[in-house]
C-alpha cells in the first residue's frame, strides 16, 4: 500500500470507527438513561432519546475531529528537521485532555441549554470511555503516521503485539 | 576476478582516496575482493595519511552486514601488510642505497658521480624523492634487483600469492597503478613497479590472466616554495619543472610502448587549470594537498579498467564546458549481475544516493545515537532506534569506524569543490562545516547539483520509520544502514 492510499485508509478508518462508537454509545446510553435519569421523573423517554442522539452525534464529530487533528498535524504539518526536536507527546496528551474535557463539558452544556435533556455523570463517563479512550486513544495508537508512531503512550507494546516492528 | 590497486607516491594516494569512496559507494562492477597497497618512501606523508584514513576505516566496518542485494560495502577490502611499502630504509640516502663507498674511485663510481649531484646523493630519503624521479628510479630499480632472486618480502609475498590463486581458479587479476608522471615517487615508480609486476607474473601476463592498468597523473597543481623555511642544502620539488618533467615522461612512455607493452591500459589525466597549493611542504606530515577532481577521474579510470571487457591501450575523456565540470562529464558505470549481464548504472544517481546516505547519518543519527543507547533521550521519539537498534551495542568498533569514515567522505566531497574550478557535483552550501561534519538540513533536498530533489530531512525520517524491505543477510547495525540507504533513493 503506498503512502497516499495508507493516508486515505487511515482517515477513513478513523471516521468509520467513530461512527461505530457513536452507534454503540447511543445504544448503551439509552438503558443508562432509563435507569438513572428517568428515575428523577418528569422526563419523556422518547423525547430524551431524540435529544440524546443529537448529543452523541455532536460528541462523536468533535472527538473524531480532534483525532483527525492529531493525525493531520503529524502527517502533514509538523516536520522534522533537527534530530533533537522530535518529541510531540505533550501535544498528543493535550489533544487527549481536550477530548476528555469535552466529554464532560458538552453534555452539561447540552443539558443547560435544553432542560428536556438532563444528563448525569454516567453519560460523561460513557463518553470518556468510548470517545476518549477507545476512540481517541486506540485510533491514535493504531493510525498515527510512522514518523510519530510510538508517541502515544503504550504504542510500542501494542504495535509490537500487532507485529508492527520489523525484527 | 579480483581487483588490485597500488598507489605510488602522494598523487597515487589521493587517487586511492577517491577510489575508496567509490568502492564503499558500490561503484565497482562486481562484488570481488579488493586488495590495496601503497608505495611511498615518505611513509609519514600527510597526503598518504589522510588518503588512507578512509580505507583503513572501511577495512574495519566492512564487516557490517547490509545484505547481499546492496551495492554499498559489496567489495571486501584487504589491505597490504605492511600497508605502505617503502623501497628505502630509514635514514638512508642514495649513496647508501647504491653502496657508493664500494664503487668510489672506480669507473662505475665516477659515472655515478656524473649522473647525480652531491646534494642528490646525500639527501636523506625519509621524505621521498623530492620531485627527482632520477633518484626514485635508481632506488626502485636497485630494490627490485635485490628481490629478483624470488625471496620477496611482504607485502609482495602475499600479493603474489593472491594473484596466483586467482589464476588457479581461472580468474583474471586486474592490477591498477596510480601515480604522477611529474613528481618524484610516482614518476619513478609507475614504469618500475609495472615492470616488476610483469616480471613477477611473467607467464600469467603473457596469457592475459594478469592485466595491468595505470592512471598516469599529469600536472594539476602548482606551488611556490617558501624559501625561508628551506635550508640551502635541501632539494625539493619545483612546480616550474612539472611540465618539462611531464613532457620527458610522456616521451619515455611513447618510446617504451613501441619496444614493449607493460601497461595493458593507460589513462592520462591532468588539468589545464593548476590549483594553487596553499601551504608548501618538502614532505612528511605537512605535505597534504586537498582532494582534486583529477583524483576523482583517476578513480573512475580504475573502475573503467576493472569493468572493461576489452583492453583499451589509451583512453581519453573530455568535459563539455571549458569552465566547469558537472555530472554529465563522467562516464556511467557498468555492473555485472549474477547472470553475468551488464547493467548500466547512472553514476550521478548512485553517488547521489550514497551522499544523501552519509549526510543523513551525520545529521540525523550520529548526534543522538549514543545518548539514545545510554537512555538519556526518550526512545519513543526515535522510532527507527526502536525498530532497528535497541539491542545493538553502538560502541562497537565498526560503528565508530563508520562514523569516522563519514567524516572523511564529507571532508573529501567538500575539498573537491575548488574555488578556482567550477565543480558542480554537490551543492557546496549543504556542508556547513567539516571535522566534525555539519550539514544544513534545509539544503538537504538540493544537496546534489542540478537536481530538484524531493527528499527532505522530514521525508527521509518518514521513510525510515515506515520500514523498508528486508534481507535475510542483513543484521545488526548493518540492517539499519541498509534501511537508511534504501530511504535515500530518489523515487
Amino acid at each position: 500500500m503506498n503512502r497516499n492510499t495508507k493516508t486515505i485508509v487511515s482517515i477513513a478508518s478513523i471516521i468509520i470507527i467513530f461512527f461505530v462508537i457513536s452507534l454503540i454509545v447511543y445504544f448503551i446510553g439509552s438503558p443508562i438513561a432509563k435507569s438513572v435519569i428517568l428515575k428523577a421523573g418528569g422526563i419523556n423517554y422518547s423525547e430524551w432519546v431524540k435529544h440524546y442522539s443529537g448529543l452523541v452525534r455532536v460528541m462523536g464529530i468533535l472527538s473524531c475531529l480532534l483525532t483527525l487533528l492529531w493525525y493531520i498535524l503529524t502527517r502533514f504539518v509538523i516536520k522534522i528537521v533537527y534530530p533533537t526536536i522530535v518529541g510531540r507527546r505533550s501535544l498528543w496528551c493535550l489533544i487527549g485532555i481536550i477530548n476528555i474535557l469535552l466529554c464532560i463539558i458538552v453534555p452539561f452544556i447540552y443539558s443547560i441549554i435544553d432542560s428536556k435533556s438532563p444528563m448525569s455523570f454516567a453519560i460523561c463517563l460513557l463518553f470518556i470511555v468510548f470517545f476518549g479512550v477507545i476512540g481517541y486513544y486506540v485510533c491514535s495508537v493504531l493510525f498515527t503516521p510512522a514518523n510519530y508512531k510510538y508517541t502515544p503512550i503504550g504504542a510500542i507494546k501494542i504495535r509490537k503485539m500487532k507485529g508492527g516492528i520489523t525484527k | 576476478m579480483s581487483y588490485y590497486f597500488i598507489s605510488i607516491g602522494g598523487s597515487g594516494a589521493k587517487v586511492m582516496e577517491s577510489l575508496t569512496h567509490l568502492c564503499v559507494a558500490g561503484m565497482f562492477p562486481t562484488d570481488e575482493n579488493f586488495y590495496v597497497m601503497a608505495i611511498d618512501p615518505d611513509t609519514g606523508n600527510g597526503n598518504l595519511a589522510r588518503s588512507s584514513a578512509a580505507i583503513h576505516c572501511y577495512n574495519i566496518f566492512q564487516k557490517l552486514e547490509v545484505g547481499n542485494d546492496m551495492p554499498i560495502f559489496k567489495n571486501k577490502v584487504e589491505l597490504a601488510n605492511p600497508f605502505v611499502w617503502n623501497p628505502t630504509e630509514h635514514d638512508k640516502c642514495l649513496d647508501d642505497v647504491m653502496s657508493y663507498q664500494a664503487y668510489k674511485g672506480t669507473p662505475i663510481g665516477d659515472l655515478y658521480e656524473v649522473l647525480y649531484t652531491k646534494k642528490e646523493r646525500s639527501i636523506l630519503l625519509n621524505e621521498g624523492f623530492r620531485g627527482h624521479p632520477s633518484i626514485g628510479a635508481a632506488v626502485m630499480a636497485k630494490k627490485v634487483s635485490t628481490d629478483s632472486d624470488g625471496n620477496n618480502e611482504e607485502p609482495w609475498k602475499r600479493f603474489e600469492t593472491l594473484v596466483n590463486q586467482d589464476a588457479k581458479t581461472g580468474s583474471i587479476a586486474k592490477i591498477f597503478l596510480a601515480g604522477s608522471v611529474f613528481g618524484g615517487t610516482g614518476a619513478a615508480g609507475m614504469p618500475t613497479i609495472a615492470k616488476l609486476l610483469q616480471g613477477m607474473f611473467k607467464d600469467l601476463y603473457e596469457e592475459k590472466k594478469v592485466l595491468i592498468g595505470g592512471a598516469l597523473i599529469l600536472p594539476y597543481f602548482s606551488f611556490s616554495p617558501d624559501k625561508s623555511s628551506i635550508s640551502s642544502n635541501e632539494i625539493y620539488a619545483s612546480s616550474e619543472n612539472f611540465l618539462t618533467s611531464t613532457q620527458a615522461a610522456l616521451k619515455y612512455y611513447a618510446a617504451k610502448n613501441k619496444e614493449e607493452n607493460i601497461y595493458h591500459s593507460m589513462y592520462f589525466i591532468g588539468d589545464n587549470v593548476l590549483a594553487p597549493v596553499q601551504k608548501f611542504s618538502v614532505g612528511s606530515s605537512s605535505q597534504e594537498n586537498d582532494a582534486h577532481i583529477v583524483d576523482f577521474y583517476g578513480a573512475l579510470a580504475a573502475i573503467d579498467f576493472y569493468q572493461s571487457k576489452q583492453l583499451k591501450k589509451c583512453s581519453y575523456i573530455t568535459h563539455a564546458d571549458d569552465n566547469k565540470i558537472q555530472w554529465s562529464d563522467f562516464p556511467d558505470i557498468v555492473e555485472i549481475d549474477t547472470n553475468s549481464k551488464d547493467i548500466v548504472v547512472n553514476i550521478k544517481e548512485r553517488f547521489a544516493q550514497f551522499t544523501r546516505f552519509i549526510f543523513a547519518y551525520v545529521h540525523l543519527i550520529k548526534p543522538v545515537l549514543r545518548d539514545l543507547s545510554a537512555g538519556k533521550l526518550k526512545k519513543y521519539q526515535y522510532p527507527w532506534f526502536i525498530d532497528y537498534l535497541e539491542n545493538t551495542n553502538v560502541d562497537m568498533l565498526e560503528i565508530k569506524n563508520f562514523e569516522e569514515y563519514a567524516e572523511c567522505f564529507i571532508s573529501w566531497v567538500k575539498q573537491l569543490e575548488k574555488e578556482n574550478r567550477e565543480i558542480h557535483l554537490i551543492n557546496p552550501s549543504v556542508i556547513v562545516d567539516v571535522q566534525p561534519a555539519k550539514i544544513n538540513p534545509f539544503m538537504f533536498e538540493s544537496c546534489i547539483d542540478d537536481e530538484n530533489g524531493n527528499i527532505t530531512i522530514n521525508e527521509l525520517w518518514y521513510r525510515l520509520t515506515e520500514g523498508t524491505s528486508e534481507n535475510q543477510y542483513a543484521s545488526g547495525f548493518g540492517r539499519f544502514l541498509r534501511a537508511l540507504y534504501i530511504c535515500c533513493e530518489k523515487r
